[in-house]
Parts: C-alpha cells; sequence; structure tokens
C-alpha cells in the first residue's frame, strides 16, 4: 500500500533499508535520490550517467524489480530490499551475468555494465529464456556508448542458458 | 612463436569492472572535500553586466562564489574559463559555487543572478562566414582560413565529360561517453593531486602547470576508471581549471562532476562541417577534379580547426586524384567549441569522397564497385596530392573481399525489392591515418618474486589496451599473462606520455613495451651471467628463460628476479647493476594509415524508421593482437557511426539555444536500433613497427556513415546529402 508522507524540508529522515542482504540505517533529507543515497553508503557501481532517467546507468533491484535508482527518492526505499551490482557475486564466485560479460566482451568503459547487468538480473529473472528481440527490448532503457550492444545480448543470452542450466560452468580458458 | 599475440584473450580489465569494483572519479571522496557547481551563461550570445551572488552566500553552507576568472590558454575564448565581459554560446561557465555537498552547490549556484545584454547571435555557419553579426564582439567570424591546392582542378572541370555539384552536411554531434567529466583536485601545501575523468594525465599536467605555474610547485594527475571518451576527455576544459582554482583558493579538495545536461553544453561538440564539392569525370568514370569549399562550424573558439585540415589532407582518400583543391573556412558561431570525436576529421573526409563517388556512378549510370576500382591506387607506399604519405596496404584485395559480400548483399536486396520492401545495399571503402603521436612511453620492470608491472603513458579507458599490452609483453618475456599487470594513468609513474587518442595506443605504447621487454631480457642475460659464472656472449633468452646451451645451465626470469632480491641487508657482489626494469619511448616517423570497407543491407520503412537488416565490415590494421578487441571496437564504431547517420544532432534554434540539451532530446542509439555486424580483417598492410600493428579505435566511425546513407538513399530513390538524415527527411 502507498500511504502519502509529508516531510519537511529540511527535516532529517531516518530511514531503514536492507542492501545486498545488510540491513542499513541512514538519515537524509528527504528529496535525495536513492542513487546518491546508495553511492554515499558506499556502493558507487551504482552509476550516475544523466539526469533525466534516460540512460540506466543507475539500475538496481528493488523489492524484486529492477527500477533506475534516480527515479527514487531514498525515503521511498524505507523498508525495502535492495539489490545492486556489489551484491551479486558469491563467496568469491562470479554471477552467471557477470561471468557472460566478461566471456563475452560485453563491456569497455565499464560505465553502463553495473546497470546493464542488473537489467539483464530482471529480465533474465522475467523471461528466464528470451529472444534477441526481448533482449533488446528488455534492455533497451539502458544506453551504453561503447560496445554497439552485440556483446551485450550475446552475454545476456549466454547468461540465460548458464542459468536455465543451473550451472555455472566457468572455466578460464 | 606467440602464445598471446593474435588470440582472443579475455580482458584483464573486466573483474572490477563487473563488480561495481571499478573506481571513477565521482567513485573518489577525500575527507573535507567541497564541491563545486557552475552557473552557466542562459543565452547564446550577450554582454555580461554582472553577476550578483549575495543570495547564494547566504546559504548555509555555501563557501564561496568564483566569479570573472580568466587565464590565458591557447586558442580558448578570452574570457576562459568563465565569461566575464561576454556570454558566447549557452552552458559557457559564468561562475562556480563551492559549498559543502553537491545539493547544497547547486541549490546554491540557481540562486547566482547573472546581468546582461542580448546580443545578435549567429548559429548558421554559412550565415556566420558573411560577417554580417558577430559571433565574438571586436572579432571577424572568420577565424581561419586556408587553401588545399593540387593540379589545375577548374580547368580538369570544365574540360570534364561529365559534372556536378553538390552540397554535403555533416552536422555537429556529441560525444556522449556515458560517464560525464569530472575532476577533483587536492591541495597539499604547494603540491596538487588532480583526478580527472581525462584521456591524457601527462597532457593535463602540462596544461594545468603552463596556468598555475606561479601558485603550484607540481601536479600530479591521475586518471581513474574513465567511463569511456571518443575523443572528447582530451583538451583542456573550463572546469579542470575552475575547479583547480577553487582548491589552490580554498586549500581543500575540491571536485567537480558534470551532470549530463552540462555536459552536453560544455563538453565539445564535434563534427559540424559543410562541403560544398564540384566534381569532374571522365565517361569512363576516372575522376578528374575536385573543388570543395569545406566550413567548419568551430562555435566560440578555435582550437577545432585542425579538424577541417585532417578533412582537407585526407579528401583524395584511396583514390587517384591529381586535380583538387579544398579551401578552407573556419568560422566562428555562438555556440560550444569544437573539437575532435572519434575520427576527428577523417570521418569527414570519407563521408565527402565516398559520397562523391557513389554519386558520380549514380550520374554516370555505373556500377559503383567498377567506379571505386578505376580511380584506386593502385601500388603503395603513396604520395598523395596534398604530401600525405599513405603507407603499405593492398587495397584492391581489401575491394575485392568487400565487393564479393556487396554482390551477394544486393542479390538478398534484390529479392526483398521483388516481395515490395523498400531496402538498399550501401558501399564505402575508407582510408584513414592514425597512431597520432609523437611517441609513447613504457616501462616494464619484473618484480622479486617474478610478477611483471608495465606501466605506459597510454591512457586507456575502454579498449582494453592492457590487455593487448599484456599480451604483448607476456609473449616477449615468455611468460604467463596472468603474472603481467598493466597500470597507467598517473604522471607519478612514468616520467612523460601522450595518453590515448588517434587510435595509437596499441601501436605506439605496444611497441614501446615491447622494446621495454627487450631490455629486461638483456638485463636478465646479464645478470644470469653473473649467477651462472658465464659469459654473457654465450647465454641466449628463451621463454621465459636465460640459458647457456653449451652448459645446459638456465634460469628463469623469476629465478634470476628472486636471486637479485634473496638476502635483506647483505652485499652486492656481483659485477652487474641490480634491478630488472627497462623504460623505452617509442615514435613513428610517419602516421599509419589503415584502410578498410564497410557493406549495409537497409530497410526504410513507411514512418523513415531505419532497420540495418544485415551489416559486414572489413579492416586491414595490419598485425591484430587481439581479435575480440579489435572486433569490439568496430561494433561499438559502427554503431556510433550508425547514431551520426540516423539520429545525433545537436540542434540551436536561430537564437542559438540549446533544443537537444539531454539524453530525451539527443538520442544515441540504444539496443533496438542497433544491429549485429559482421567483422573479418586482413594483415597485409603492416606499419613499420617491431610490432607491425595500426589502429582501429577509429575506423568504425569513419566507414560507417557513407555506407548507410548510400543504404538509406538506395532504399528511398532519392539522393541523401546530410548526416544525419532523419525520418522526417526520407
Ligand atoms: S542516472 Fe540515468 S537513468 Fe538514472
Ligand atoms: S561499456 Fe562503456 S558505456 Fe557501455
Amino acid at each position: 500500500m502507498n500511504e502519502v508522507k509529508v516531510y519537511e524540508k529540511d527535516q532529517k529522515v531516518k530511514i531503514h533499508f536492507k542492501v545486498n542482504g545488510q540491513d542499513v540505517e541512514y538519515e537524509t533529507e528527504p528529496r535525495k535520490l536513492l542513487v546518491h543515497a546508495l553511492r554515499e553508503l558506499g556502493f558507487t557501481g551504482v552509476h550516475i550517467g544523466c539526469d533525466t532517467s534516460n540512460c540506466g546507468a543507475c539500475t538496481v533491484i528493488m523489492n524484486g524489480k529492477s527500477v533506475k535508482s534516480c527515479t527514487v527518492l531514498a525515503v521511498e526505499a524505507d523498508g525495502s530490499e535492495i539489490l545492486t551490482v556489489e551484491g551479486l557475486a558469491k563467496d568469491g564466485k562470479l554471477h552467471p551475468i557477470q561471468e557472460a560479460f566478461w566471456e563475452k566482451h560485453a563491456l569497455q568503459c565499464g560505465y553502463c555494465t553495473p546497470g546493464m547487468i542488473m537489467e539483464a538480473y530482471w529480465l533474465l529473472k522475467e523471461k528466464p529464456d528470451p529472444t534477441e528481440e526481448e533482449i533488446r527490448e528488455g534492455i533497451s532503457g539502458n544506453l551504453c556508448r561503447c560496445t554497439g550492444y552485440q556483446n551485450i545480448v550475446e552475454a545476456v543470452k549466454l547468461a540465460s542458458q548458464k542459468l536455465r542450466l543451473g550451472q555455472t560452468p566457468y572455466q578460464r580458458q | 612463436m606467440s602464445r598471446y599475440i593474435g588470440k582472443r584473450i579475455k580482458r584483464k580489465e573486466d573483474p572490477k569492472l563487473i563488480t561495481g569494483q571499478g573506481r571513477y572519479v565521482d567513485d573518489i571522496e577525500f575527507p573535507g572535500t567541497l564541491y563545486l557547481a557552475i552557473v552557466r551563461s542562459p543565452v547564446a550570445h550577450a554582454t555580461l553586466k554582472k553577476v550578483d551572488f549575495s543570495d547564494a552566500l547566504k546559504l548555509s553552507g555555501v563557501v564561496g562564489v568564483i566569479t570573472g576568472l580568466n587565464l590565458r590558454v591557447e586558442n580558448r575564448p578570452s574570457n576562459f574559463p568563465m565569461a566575464k565581459t561576454e556570454l558566447l554560446y549557452v552552458g559557457q561557465p559564468v561562475a562556480a559555487v563551492v559549498a559543502k555537498d553537491k545539493y547544497t552547490a547547486y541549490d546554491a549556484a540557481e540562486l547566482v543572478q547573472i546581468d546582461y545584454d542580448s546580443l545578435p547571435a549567429v548559429t548558421d555557419p554559412e550565415e556566420a562566414l558573411k560577417d554580417d553579426v558577430k559571433a565574438v564582439e571586436g572579432k571577424g567570424n572568420v577565424a581561419y582560413r586556408k587553401t588545399y591546392s593540387s593540379g589545375n582542378p577548374e580547368k580538369a572541370i570544365s574540360e570534364a565529360d561529365v559534372s556536378f555539384e553538390e552540397k554535403l552536411v555533416i552536422s555537429r554531434v556529441y560525444p556522449a561517453a556515458m560517464e560525464p567529466r569530472g575532476v577533483i583536485s587536492v591541495y597539499q601545501q604547494g603540491f596538487l593531486t588532480v583526478y580527472s575523468s581525462t584521456q591524457s594525465p601527462h597532457y593535463m599536467r602540462r596544461y594545468l602547470l603552463n596556468a598555475f605555474a606561479d601558485k603550484v610547485k607540481d601536479i600530479r594527475v591521475i586518471q581513474p576508471d574513465v567511463g569511456g571518451a571518443f575523443g572528447s576527455k582530451l583538451f583542456p576544459y573550463p572546469e579542470d581549471y575552475i575547479t583547480v582554482y577553487a582548491s589552490l583558493l580554498y586549500e581543500r579538495p575540491v571536485k567537480w562532476i558534470a551532470t549530463r545536461s552540462e555536459d552536453i553544453r560544455q563538453t565539445y561538440h564535434a563534427r559540424g562541417q559543410i562541403h560544398k564539392v564540384k566534381v569532374g569525370a571522365k565517361r569512363d568514370g576516372t575522376l578528374t577534379g575536385i573543388i570543395d569549399d569545406l566550413i567548419i562550424d568551430l562555435g566560440a573558439a578555435s582550437h577545432g580547426t585542425y579538424l577541417a585540415d585532417i578533412a582537407a589532407q585526407m579528401l583524395p582518400g584511396p583514390y587517384s586524384i591529381r586535380d583538387i583543391k579544398v579551401e578552407v573556412y573556419g568560422v566562428y558561431t555562438n555556440k560550444t567549441p569544437l573539437d575532435q570525436y572519434r575520427g576527428a576529421g577523417r570521418p569527414e573526409a570519407t563521408f565527402v569522397i565516398e559520397r562523391i563517388m557513389s554519386i558520380l556512378a549514380d550520374e554516370l549510370k555505373m556500377d559503383e564497385i567498377e567506379l571505386r576500382k578505376k580511380n584506386l591506387i593502385k601500388s603503395t607506399p603513396y604520395v598523395n596530392p596534398f604530401g600525405v604519405k599513405y603507407d603499405n596496404g593492398d587495397y584492391a584485395s581489401l575491394l575485392n573481399k568487400a565487393e564479393q559480400v556487396y554482390r551477394e548483399m544486393e542479390r538478398k536486396a534484390e529479392k526483398l525489392r521483388s516481395e515490395g520492401r523498400k531496402v538498399g545495399v550501401g558501399f564505402s571503402f575508407y582510408l584513414e591515418m592514425n597512431n597520432f603521436g609523437p611517441w609513447e612511453s613504457a616501462s616494464v620492470r619484473v618484480r622479486g618474486d617474478g610478477r611483471v608491472l608495465v606501466i605506459i603513458g597510454a591512457a586507456p579507458h575502454g579498449q582494453g589496451t592492457a590487455t593487448g599490452i599484456a599480451q604483448i609483453v607476456a609473449d616477449e618475456l615468455g611468460v604467463d599473462i596472468d603474472n603481467v599487470d598493466v597500470i597507467w594513468g598517473d604522471t607519478s609513474t612514468i616520467g612523460e606520455g601522450y595518453g590515448t587518442y588517434g587510435s595509437r595506443s596499441l601501436t605506439l605504447a605496444g611497441n614501446a613495451a615491447l622494446l621495454a621487454s627487450r631490455k629486461v631480457k638483456e638485463k636478465a642475460i646479464r645478470l644470469a651471467a653473473q649467477f651462472l659464472k658465464s659469459d654473457p656472449q654465450e647465454l641466449e633468452y628463451k621463454d621465459g628463460k636465460v640459458v647457456n646451451p653449451k652448459t645446459g645451465k638456465s634460469m628463469t626470469l623469476k629465478e634470476i628476479a628472486a636471486k637479485s632480491m634473496s638476502v635483506l641487508g647483505g652485499v652486492w657482489r656481483y659485477k652487474e647493476e641490480p634491478g630488472l626494469e627497462g623504460t623505452a619511448y617509442f615514435g613513428l616517423d610517419n602516421l599509419t594509415y589503415p584502410y578498410g570497407s564497410h557493406v549495409a543491407l537497409v530497410e526504410v520503412d513507411d514512418t523513415g524508421f531505419v532497420k540495418v537488416l544485415d551489416y559486414y565490415a572489413i579492416d586491414d590494421i595490419g598485425l591484430v593482437v587481439n581479435p575480440m578487441l579489435a572486433e569490439g571496437q568496430v561494433m561499438g564504431g559502427v554503431i556510433q557511426g550508425f547514431g551520426e547517420t540516423v539520429l545525433e544532432e545537436v540542434i540551436h534554434d536561430k537564437e542559438g539555444n540549446l533544443l537537444t540539451g539531454t539524453f530525451g532530446d539527443y538520442m544515441i542509439p540504444t539496443a533496438v536500433e542497433a544491429f549485429n555486424i559482421k567483422w573479418e580483417y586482413m594483415e597485409k598492410g603492416k606499419s613499420d613497427a617491431p610490432l607491425p600493428a595500426k589502429g582501429i579505435g577509429e575506423g568504425a566511425t569513419i566507414g560507417t556513415p557513407p555506407s548507410v546513407l548510400r543504404a538509406m538513399e538506395k532504399a528511398v530513390g532519392k539522393r541523401l546529402t546530410k548526416l544525419p538524415t532523419l525520418p522526417w527527411d526520407l
């Protein structure tokens, strides 16, 4: 349920949320964007690429859904669970999507990459076996200036295979 | 024997970037950092009367406001880095607010009042050329004038069997690296450390020292991870100076990070050329004369003139024309200054000459591949009419290869056309110049544990050069690539360097690293001679070992390194200097000239939407060290070139207001417009370097626009002359 909350401009608001499984308490002005809050908390893998919610560099998973964290206020994240790129690798082992991005050369400068990986994470959750067109549609809110997207699409296809096979056959060649 | 060179080795750069552990400039924080926000000109041209910041100063958390900062920097507006008397373009810095945090700085910036008297603005470069309305008060609009001339093109055209005239327009674009620019300047008692999203820390050190020599003893520039640049983060920007100045003034770390809207306004725009061409040819297709009036839209400063020079010098392309003239006019306009973007002058040259080829084929009703063959340079090296010396290449073989793909796509297109679809096939052949010098540096250091550290003066920012150079060094030293680390981007780790631009890093820094590795090998032999009590002449370096073929004794590089380090506190009793390090600087006495061809099959629907159905590119860039990386450069470059052809245009209205000031209005390709590319390479046109590579950073943005536009032209059956050509133009 959405309830309407009213804050004073200079009021400090204390919020609690979970980031990558860890409880976080954070005091903020009500207008602060979630992307800024996450970055201040040290999750600098969440990038900022625009000020008009066009680029997707700031994409994170909030309560199971992908959001552009520059379009969410930190106070709106109160009580939520957030997953950022920093939370994907487990026990020193890369997530299959991360492996796939590496194997397929799906990044150059890497600036769009965390957002792109999180969007892929969401896409593959929704559609475990997407067609190329669905992948392209799915990541169309995430801009990449370096790769031309071809290898990103390939990486998402590979990640989909890996995830469906329920394994992460990562062998270094 | 190469274990790594020529192979698709996965990138060493990636692990940190895919886990969110990259460190871009905005990820770096220092205790006590102040944040800087820039107040920018809201208008294109005005007399600046007063900047009132009294309200801004009242805001709690504001440390100060800087106005009227002027420094002498070559080719920059006289009011640089801040407008003091005259506003010249929308987005020009006017004041800077420094505050305890970002939100406060931007709040305060909104309270700064700029009082000005509007002046008429000029935005159209052809209007500017008339010089009626002055873009910069007290200056003529023609900032630059030059003639490139060979033979007698007037006569050649007047005697031609066929001739035509055309106006070709290459609009202004915005490079749009995904990471906006940003700087942190840290002051420590007479010394500065500057972290910057730059393509060249060494060059940045030099230009900042030039301006602030009386205020600092030295400046160390560090390039953190950089989120793309494409040429746009090479040259001096106003915010670099303003941020450094603020840190000197307040003796605190000061951080400035551009918002995207600011980045679109102040990051130098690119291209912006109009070519009015007259062309003559014989009936058999032989090109006989070209006259080109080239107008370059410099914006409010003159540092982009070299882009017209490159475009003019490379206009003949791979074709053997002798009667040719280019008249260059560089004009001021009330727009963001112009500078380089991926390709820098060669996309413009290639667009013009390839348009000429295609249009001439249409005029003569001749096959456009045959026409190109007829005019193609027959042998290399070759000196073009403007004195540019093309190095080695086998243009004909590459053209023949691409022709087969073209014919195949034509057959496909024929079939689709018979189904009533509006499709066309476009072809381009490009010849470019790259490896802009003059040289690059590298240092190879073997540590006591055998790990190899390579430091390069180049400053890659996404290209994967560190992986390529690790391949070169690992092969040369005969060691495992996992034991080779490549670092860069810090003026204190290597004496001098230039950076990454002009498709140069793999060739110039790569060869420097190769030569430095050779020095290390020689040193390893001399040290091993001491350890093995042999004559160095008897020893040879092979597969990571120094071997004495006579005795069969050997030591690995790691063993030599370890033995040099073994006793702490002892004495050094060998007759050879300790240490396994080599530093080399490498330059070429000519630029390199790679070439290639692009073929596109394109469909245009009734709304004017352009869909690329098939795309092929082939390049000859000499030796390819890592085909995966080279292919990545091509894929990314093709999509940028496609954006430039059908989407991207920086648009100002007549008053000079920017109409494309966000990613909502300035459209770059998304995954939906983008398409798959097939790429091949040839390795015939080797460079003269020991490791005979050329460069591939820019080739695809050069080859793509003419091929895609040609395909669109054939799909709609109407001559197209502008980049971009938007749906409503079709
Ligand atoms: S920062 Fe661009 S969409 Fe959030
Ligand atoms: S890898 Fe550079 S923006 Fe995507």
